[in-house]
Formats: structure tokens, C-alpha cells, sequence
């Protein structure tokens, strides 16, 4: 006998008359995934279309027929018991997945130990966007963050930990499943024992993440009608609501968001206690740059964005390091009032960002940590009076000249003065560069046993 | 507690004044100074002889069910890798549950340590109880294989289990291997020689299910000085000493006793939730009696079928399958076929946590599992050990337990055995506490033997010293996160009187507007009176009204006011 490997990923998917679109669903995975990488497997929740004895007849499919109708949850967990992969795919059969969806996926799984799931960005079938992850709020109910925008949009481009990601693509370590003993059967048919098991990574001290570089396109609504849909969530909102109060309590409530757009984002950076906003004009200056990209490494679990002017040149690899970038929008107004007291940090790089982003951050974020960065010859590119402004309205000055630091000492004397490298901070110094700021050096408080 | 040498047990109990000289291979003797302040700081004595000032990680044990023995080592080496070696890859409950449990006892002392599984195949198939964690394959034996393994591991803890065995082809069948495969695999070698010299060896509670082979005294000898040897029964303890007589072999009670830390309650709810919801279980209601044997019992399953209908006395009976690689499914197959009432077979669907949840919430367990029994016990419930088979291992647990009756050397004798088992929650905290004890003890040599191969000093502290601190910072931690949450709280709320105060300013904006333009059209209106013939033409009448008429009316109004 020659030893074999386990398939890194086990597919499991539940089924209930969606003859169709199972197929389709088995066929992206089998057209765009190395077929020595997974295994699938199919429960059938007591089809009457013929999709379970059309699948028997299908090769490398693992059946398992159940004779009622178990629900979603128990039926996962049946599939997941004859599961063999290191990690689990846990996939709707109306959703299909897109060319070069396994790899981003994995690599987050690889290089992040305490991620327990990692979900992709959903698609219409038209392509536009369904869902950059999910959005739940303090009364239990989830909203798909992004629904109908521009799927392209760096907005939804930046990979983030996600309160919770939908069971539709999920792709879970399934040690993690295991532990967390797989979904609740308290949630019957279905809906959010997904939100139920998230909740649940959380507590033993996991995460989930928001992969936008792998992407899936999902119908919905296939295997029941829209009013037993929404009699189930209700029910279910209600189950999720007696589990988890003091979890949900921390969310800001959604129920009006179209009004108050600003607890979208809230709601969004909600376990992102530490957030920085970085200004900056036509680009990112090098030791900035370099701070954002440690920073990145260091606290994964802070919002970092990244704003610049309309016109500046993309800023390559910062948005898979997890940093938001923002182009200046056409309606800056709008666009901070949505963030109104969200950063605990504000770092303004360089004078053409004090003049651009400096009155508006100093109006709609007077609660955060203002550090100047302080990099071009003073009084040069922007007028005087628009850098001294800054200046004085600055917590703390960075630069990589002492000259600069003389004069920032000489007109705002209040502030923190920090020489830093010209090639930025190395990742050993930074911790303590940023205590000395207030935000906490790196590490997590003991993740509770399973 | 072991202590460094030179550190008085009295100065322990003032930390700040912690001194002592400590000797490394390396350096000349130095002169006392504050062993805590440089520990805190990283400075090791190696870390002063390298000149190198890294920040030290440090290791605590942690206190464990009340064992309080814990011991500080400043460490700036790599964190200990521990080899755990076993039959972890056969689909068996206790052989998983072993591995589960062991490693999380190691892990809990030792954070960040790497803990490497090692089996004899890894991966040969679907194992219902693997839970996705990695098993790595030792391999075929060879000096080479030894070499690489060793390499990266600094302890080997070999067991538990019955593996320690002479003839490797008694293994074949648990693998569905040919013999002479498993032979030339030759697992044993690795279970009875460890890694070599190099690498510490410890036996973790294993069992010798035979006498050893006189031939093979002087390999077991060799391989057992300087180890530190366990063994789970008395029996297994005599075979050992047989053959190392001057080896110290020490009784440490299967690590299966920890089984209740590995789940818990709500999490075991949980899954006896899903088997009702796909009647792999009864529903919920009485509790049943669970039954599990092996393919040698299976002869005996209508005779034990009529036992458990006088155990079971209406209630429901759950056969579990807690060895399918000692065929399980067969007797299961053959007791539902003689018992006179449904049986409720989860098999496949059952993992670990769900056999676990079956037993703990069960009536009893009736079973020939060595490990089915122990979780039996654990979890307070009554259990009768089928012991048909002779083997030595079951009847040694029933005296281990302090409960021989227990155990059944023949069916006829099941239902008397069970009525007769009680629970020994003092039995099952000793029990406890020996294993805390020996896992204390497993982590103390991790630690060592990482010092040791990276040619460092070892400086041991034997004072509660790191749990105040280290409790302090994940105080300080916790605290930071709520106040980071209540500033995030205050600055949403505040965000959210300002988006209102915005919104209503707005609305009044809009009112005022509205006021405005109403303003303007009313004026509008009255300059297109004032453009008026008739507004002209009585030009002269209207100022006699307002001098003459329009005092007198205001002077009536304001008496009527009044």
C-alpha cells in the first residue's frame, strides 16, 4: 500500500432539487480546480427532481441520500463527517466559482493560522456585486456589505476579518469546524447557523476573512421560495438573538443604514478597535508607504486606509496587504462625513495632503491622533501658512530630517517629535513607536480552548 | 520544585529579590544578580555570552486543575518541538482520543510550542474520527528517516496505547496492511528506540500487550536508560521490568481520564442535537444505554442482546462503533439483528465528540472499548467492560478504577456487572491529578531538551511568579480592548447625535427656505397691490384711518387684552 494524501479540500455541497445548477456548480469546480486538490461530496436532502440519482451516476462524487429533508446545518455536518480534506468548501449548488478561486483562498489559510474561514467576493450572475462579505447588526439581522456596486470598486477590493461570511462559499479549516462542533441544529432548515458559527470562531479566538481576489457566482434563492425564506430568517434572527446578545450588542444597529450611511462603515471596522487613515497627495511618500506596509503585517486585525488625491498614481500592493485605498471621491463631503469620528489615528503625508484632506480631517475627526508627516521642504510646494496650520494642529510630527523636526519644534511645540528612518520604521521598532501613540502593541489575549 | 542551583527556596517567595549564580557550559561563574529583571528583559546568560540583547519569549506552565506547578524558563531559543508518536492514524476512538488529549495537555503548558503527530502510514483513508489536524507518516524505519526526524525534534513521547510490541505484523491488521508490509515499515522501532540518542525519549502511558521477547531485553534496556518510561497498567509495568530491570517505570493512568477537558457540555448538547436531527440517535427523552464490541464478539451478540434488555429496561439502546479497524461494524450488524427492539446506529456520522456525546448523556455503556469505558467513568456513568477476549488490558482497567466488578468475563454476567458499578469521582481527581502531574513533567523535559540541543543554560525558577504577571498583562490586554470598544461605542453614538443634529438642521433649512419663499411671494403679492389703481386712489382715506381710526381700535384691542 503506498501512502496516499489526503485531498487538501473536501467540497461539500447540500442539494435539493437544483438538478441544473448542481451541475453547472460541479462543473466550475472540476474546470477550474486541479482535480488532485479536492474531493466532493453531495448530500441530498430528499430531492424529487432526479438530482440525486442523476449525481450517483457521476463520477468522483461521494453521495449521501438522506430520505427527508434534514435541513442545511445537519446536512453539512452529515457531509462533513465523511470528509477527508484539510479544509472544508462549503458551496451552494447556485453557486459557481470563477477561474483562479482556490489559490487566493488557500494562501490566506496558509499564512494565517488563526483565520478559521476565509470567504471570496459574491457576484450577481450579471457580474455585478452581490455581497463583499456580510455586514450583521446589533438586532441579529445580516446585510450583504456592497450589494449592487461596482465589484471592481477598490472599495470591495481590499481582503479584511469579517464578522461573519456566508455558508454559500466558504472555504473553513475544518479543525476549526470540528471544534466548534460544526453548525447548531437549533436553526432547523437553514439561515444563519452560518452567522451562529462564525460567532462561534470568534469566541475560541478565530477569524474570518473577506478574500476578494477569489470570486464566485451565486443565483440564490434556489431550493426555496422567497416567503419561506423570510419566515425562516425570522425565526432564526430570533434564535440568533436569545444565543448571542452580548455579541450582538457591540454591532451597530443597521435598520435605517440607507440613512445614516456612517454605520455601514462602523459596522464594517466594528472589531477593528485600532484605525488609522493615512492622507496623502499624488503618492505615498517611501517611509510612509513602508509604515503602512508593516503596519499591515503587524496588525492585521486594524483598518488601515490609504486616501489619496483623485489623480494619484495606483499604489500597487497595498491592496493585498489589506489596505483600504480610497481615490478621493467626487464627494469628499459625503464620503467623510460617512467616517465621522471612525479613526483613531489621522497620518497626513506631506504638505499637498495637509492642503487637500487637512480642514475636512481636522473637522470630522478632532478625536483622533494627528501626526504630521513631515517630508518636503517647508513651505515650498503648498503656501506656508496651509503647513503651519498643520503643524499646529498636529499630535506628533514625523520626518527623516532633523532640520524639519527643528522647525516643527519651533511652530507647534505641543507635539510629539519622531525622526524616522529614511527607509521607515523597521517592523521591531514600530510597536514601540506606536505605543508611544496609543495604539497597542501586537497581540491577542489567550483564545479560549475548544 | 526543582530550583537552579544556588537559589534558595526561601528567596522565592520575594520575587524582586530572586537571585542566583547560575553555571553554564559556556561561561565562568557570575555573581548573583536579578534573575526576574533580566528574565523580564530577555537577557539570558546565553543571550550575555552571544552579546545579543533579543527579547526572550517566555514559557510558563500553567496551572492546571489546581496543580500549581509552575516554573519560569527564559527562553530566546526556538520554542521546544515535541514528536508525539503513536498508532494515531488507526480509525479507532482511543487511539485519536489520545492524540487530541495529549496534545492539548502539551500545548496548554507550553504556548507556541510545535507539536509534530507521527503515525505509521498518516493518511490511508477516511478516519470518521480525525478532525482535520495533521498527521504526519514516520515512514518506513531506516537510519535516514531517524536522522530527519531528529533533526527537528527536541522530545519524543511515544504512546499511549498498546504499541509497544515486538512483532510489527500485529499491527497489520488495524491498517488493512499486508504483514509483511507493516514489518518492513517497522514501526516499532521507532515506538521502543525513539530518535535516537539525541533526542529525549519519554514513553507516554502506553501498554505491553505481551511479554517481551528475552532476545530483545538488551534493545529495550538500551533504549529505556535515561528515558523517562510510563506505563497505563501494572501488568505492562512487570513485562517492562522484566526486561529493564534497572529502568524506573512508573504507573500514570491512561490519559483517556482528561477526556471530559477536550469537549464541552455545550458543545457536546450540540452534537447529540444534530445525531437526533438525523436519527442517528433516539429523540430526546430517556436516556439509552449505549453498546459497542468487535468483530470477536461478534459470536456472542444474541447472548449479549438479552443482557441489555435487562439493563435497559425499555429505554432506548445506541450501538456505537468505536473501533471500526476491529470491526465494530460487524458486531453492531449482529447485535441490532438479536436485540428485540430498534437499535439506533449513528455509525459513520459518530466522530469523537459525538461518541463522547453518546457516552457522557447515556444510561450506561456496555462495551469491549478500553476507551468507550474510561469516558464512561468519566463522565459518571455506569459501565461494563467485555472482557471476553481475555485481554489483560480490561481486566487491569477494572482494577485500576477500583471497580472490578466491571468487568464481564462472560455475557451472562453483564447485567449484574452493570447494576453493580458505581461511580468514584475521588478514583477519577487522583486519576486527574497523577496526569497533570506526568504532562507537568513531559513539559518540563520539552523544555530541557530544547535548552539542551541549543547549548544553553537552563535557568529554572520554581516560584508562582508568571502567573501574576502573565495574568496582569492579559489584564491590561482585556482592558485596552474595553476601553478601545467604548471609545469606539462613544465615537458612533456621537456620530450619530451629530448625523441627526445634521439631519434636523437640514430639515429647518429646508423650512426656513420654505418660509422664505412663502415670504417673498406674500411680498410679491402686497407690492402688486401697492401698484394698484384703487391702493392709489385711496391714498388720502387710508391715512386719515390710520391717524384718526386706527389708535382707538388699538387702544379697544389692548383693554380687551386686559
Amino acid at each position: 500500500m503506498i501512502n496516499r494524501l489526503p485531498p487538501l479540500i473536501s467540497v461539500v455541497i447540500v442539494v435539493r432539487n437544483t438538478r441544473e445548477h448542481t451541475r453547472r456548480c460541479l462543473r466550475t469546480i472540476s474546470e477550474s480546480t486541479p482535480s488532485d486538490l479536492y474531493e466532493v461530496i453531495v448530500v441530498d436532502n430528499a430531492s424529487s427532481d432526479g438530482t440525486a440519482r442523476d449525481l450517483e451516476r457521476s463520477n468522483g462524487i461521494r453521495m449521501i441520500r438522506n430520505e427527508e429533508n434534514l435541513g442545511f446545518g445537519a446536512a453539512v455536518n452529515m457531509g462533513v463527517a465523511t470528509a477527508s480534506g484539510r479544509h472544508l468548501l462549503l458551496l451552494n449548488s447556485d453557486a459557481f466559482v470563477e477561474p483562479g478561486w482556490w489559490e487566493p483562498m488557500l494562501e490566506e489559510m496558509e499564512t494565517h493560522p488563526d483565520t478559521a474561514a476565509v470567504v471570496p467576493m459574491v457576484l450577481n450572475p450579471d457580474g455585478s456585486l452581490q455581497e463583499s462579505a456580510v455586514l450583521v447588526s446589533g438586532d441579529g439581522r445580516t446585510i450583504a456589505h456592497g450589494s449592487g456596486g461596482d465589484a471592481n470598486d477598490p472599495a470591495y477590493q481590499f481582503p479584511r476579518y469579517v464578522d461573519y461570511g456566508s455558508a454559500l462559499c466558504m472555504l473553513v479549516r475544518r479543525v476549526c469546524f470540528q471544534a466548534a462542533g460544526g453548525f447548531d441544529p437549533a436553526y432547523g432548515q437553514g439561515y444563519c447557523e452560518d452567522v451562529d458559527l462564525c460567532f462561534r470562531f470568534a469566541e475560541m479566538g478565530w477569524r474570518v476573512r473577506y478574500e476578494p481576489r477569489s470570486r464566485v457566482r451565486h443565483i440564490g434563492g434556489a431550493s426555496s421560495d422567497p416567503e419561506t425564506i423570510e419566515a425562516l430568517v425570522r425565526v432564526n434572527t430570533r434564535t440568533l438573538r436569545a444565543k448571542w446578545p452580548d455579541y450582538l450588542s457591540r454591532r451597530p444597529p443597521l435598520s435605517e443604514w440607507s440613512r445614516w450611511p456612517h454605520r455601514l462603515v462602523a459596522s464594517r471596522d466594528v472589531e477593528a478597535l485600532d484605525r488609522v487613515l493615512v492622507a496623502a497627495g499624488m503618492e505615498v511618500s517611501h517611509p510612509v508607504r513602508v509604515f503602512l506596509e508593516r503596519s499591515a503585517g503587524l496588525w492585521p486585525a486594524a483598518r488601515l486606509t490609504l486616501l489619496m488625491r483623485p489623480e494619484a498614481d495606483e499604489s500597487p500592493g497595498l491592496l493585498d496587504l489589506g489596505v483600504e485605498v480610497i481615490r478621493a471621491p467626487a464627494d469628499m463631503g459625503s464620503w467623510f462625513r460617512e467616517r465621522l469620528l471612525h479613526y483613531s489615528m489621522v497620518v497626513i503625508d506631506g504638505a499637498e495632503a495637509a492642503a487637500a484632506f487637512g480642514d475636512d480631517l481636522h473637522h470630522t475627526q478632532p478625536q483622533a491622533l494627528c501626526v504630521y508627516s513631515m517630508d518636503t521642504a517647508f513651505g515650498v510646494t503648498v503656501p506656508r501658512a496651509t503647513e503651519v496650520r498643520q503643524l499646529r494642529r498636529s499630535d506628533a510630527v514625523w520626518s527623516t530630517s532633523d532640520a524639519r523636526l527643528a522647525v516643527a519644534a519651533d511652530l507647534a511645540p505641543q507635539a510629539l517629535r519622531f525622526l524616522m528612518p529614511a527607509d521607515g520604521w523597521a517592523t521591531s521598532d514600530l510597536p514601540g513607536v506606536m505605543a508611544h501613540l496609543g495604539i497597542a502593541p501586537p497581540g491577542r489575549r489567550k483564545a479560549r480552548a475548544s | 520544585m526543582a530550583l537552579a542551583a544556588g537559589v534558595a527556596p526561601a528567596d522565592m517567595d520575594r520575587a524582586a529579590d530572586v537571585t542566583a549564580s547560575v553555571e553554564s557550559p559556556t561561561l565562568a561563574p557570575r555573581p548573583a544578580r536579578n534573575l526576574l529583571r533580566d528574565m523580564l528583559v530577555g537577557s539570558t546568560p546565553a543571550n550575555l555570552a552571544r552579546g545579543a540583547g533579543s527579547p526572550g519569549g517566555i514559557t510558563k506552565r500553567r496551572p492546571v486543575n489546581g496543580c500549581r506547578a509552575s516554573i519560569w524558563v527564559p527562553m530566546s531559543s526556538p520554542t521546544p518541538c515535541i514528536g508525539l508518536i503513536g498508532t494515531f492514524d488507526v480509525e479507532n476512538y482511543g487511539d485519536v482520543l489520545l492524540a487530541r488529549i495529549t496534545r492539548r495537555e502539551l500545548e496548554s503548558r507550553l504556548p507556541g510550542t510545535v507539536i509534530r503527530v507521527l503515525a505509521p502510514v498518516g493518511y490511508a483513508g477516511l478516519n470518521r474520527f480525525d478532525d482535520g489536524s495533521e498527521i504526519e507518516s514516520l515512514g518506513p524505519w531506516s537510519f535516514e528517516r531517524v536522522t530527519e526526524l531528529a533533526e527537528g525534534i527536541d522530545l519524543a513521547v511515544i504512546g499511549g496505547g498498546e504499541i509497544i510490541l515486538d512483532h510489527d505484523e500485529l499491527l497489520a491488521p488495524h491498517y488493512g496492511l499486508d504483514p509483511a508490509e507493516m514489518h518492513l515499515r517497522a514501526p516499532s522501532r521507532f515506538f521502543i528506540e525513539g530518535l535516537g540518542p539525541d533526542v529525549a525519549l519519554a514513553w507516554h502511558c502506553v501498554g505491553v500487550p505481551q511479554d517481551i521477547d528475552r532476545e530483545q531485553y538488551a534493545r529495550y534496556r538500551d533504549s529505556l536508560s535515561g528515558a523517562h518510561v510510563t506505563v497505563r497498567d501494572e501488568t505492562s509495568r512487570k513485562r517492562l521490568r522484566a526486561a529493564a530491570k534497572d529502568v524506573d517505570v512508573k504507573l500514570v493512568p491512561d490519559s483517556g481520564f482528561l477526556v471530559d477537558r477536550l469537549f464541552s457540555e455545550e458543545l457536546l448538547a450540540r452534537r447529540a442535537g444534530y445525531l437526533r436531527t438525523i436519527a442517528a440517535l433516539p429523540p430526546d427523552g430517556v436516556a439509552p444505554v449505549v453498546v459497542q464490541g468487535n468483530r470477536d464478539l461478534v459470536p456472542f451478540a444474541a447472548e449479549i442482546a438479552a443482557q441489555i434488555s435487562l439493563v435497559a429496561e425499555g429505554a432506548p439502546v445506541v450501538c456505537v462503533e468505536t473501533g471500526p479497524c476491529h470491526g465494530d461494524e460487524a458486531f453492531a450488524e449482529a447485535f441490532a439483528a438479536a436485540y428485540h427492539e430498534r437499535v439506533w446506529i449513528p455509525g459513520a456520522y459518530a466522530g469523537l465528540s459525538d461518541i463522547t456525546s453518546i457516552i457522557s448523556t447515556s444510561r450506561g455503556f456496555v462495551g469491549s472499548s478500553f476507551h468507550g469505558n474510561i469516558t464512561a467513568f468519566v463522565y459518571g456513568k455506569p459501565s461494563v467492560i467485555l472482557a471476553m477476549d481475555g485481554r489483560s488490558k480490561l481486566s487491569g482497567l477494572g482494577a485500576m478504577m477500583g471497580q472490578p466488578q466491571r468487568v464481564a468475563g462472560s455475557a451472562e454476567h453483564v447485567a449484574q456487572a452493570f447494576r453493580a458499578a458505581t461511580t468514584e469521582e475521588e478514583i477519577l481527581r487522583s486519576f486527574q491529578k497523577r496526569l497533570d502531574g506526568h504532562f507537568d513533567h513531559l513539559a518540563e523535559m520539552a523544555i530541557e531538551a530544547a535548552w539542551r540541543r541549543n547549548r544553553g543554560a537552563v535557568v529554572r525558577v520554581g516560584v508562582d511568579v508568571a502567573d501574576p504577571i502573565e495574568g496582569e498583562i492579559d489584564q491590561l490586554r482585556t482592558a485596552l480592548e474595553v476601553r478601545g470598544r467604548r471609545s469606539v461605542d462613544e465615537r458612533l453614538h456621537l456620530s450619530d447625535e451629530m448625523q441627526e443634529l445634521r439631519a434636523e438642521v437640514g430639515i429647518r433649512g429646508d423650512r426656513i427656505e420654505e418660509l422664505q419663499g412663502q415670504l417673498a411671494g406674500v411680498r410679491g403679492e402686497l407690492e402688486d397691490l401697492r401698484g394698484t389703481a384703487i391702493f392709489r386712489y385711496t391714498r388720502g382715506l387710508r391715512a386719515v384711518y390710520s391717524m384718526v381710526f386706527m389708535p382707538i381700535r388699538i387702544r379697544i384691542q389692548r383693554r380687551r387684552r386686559k
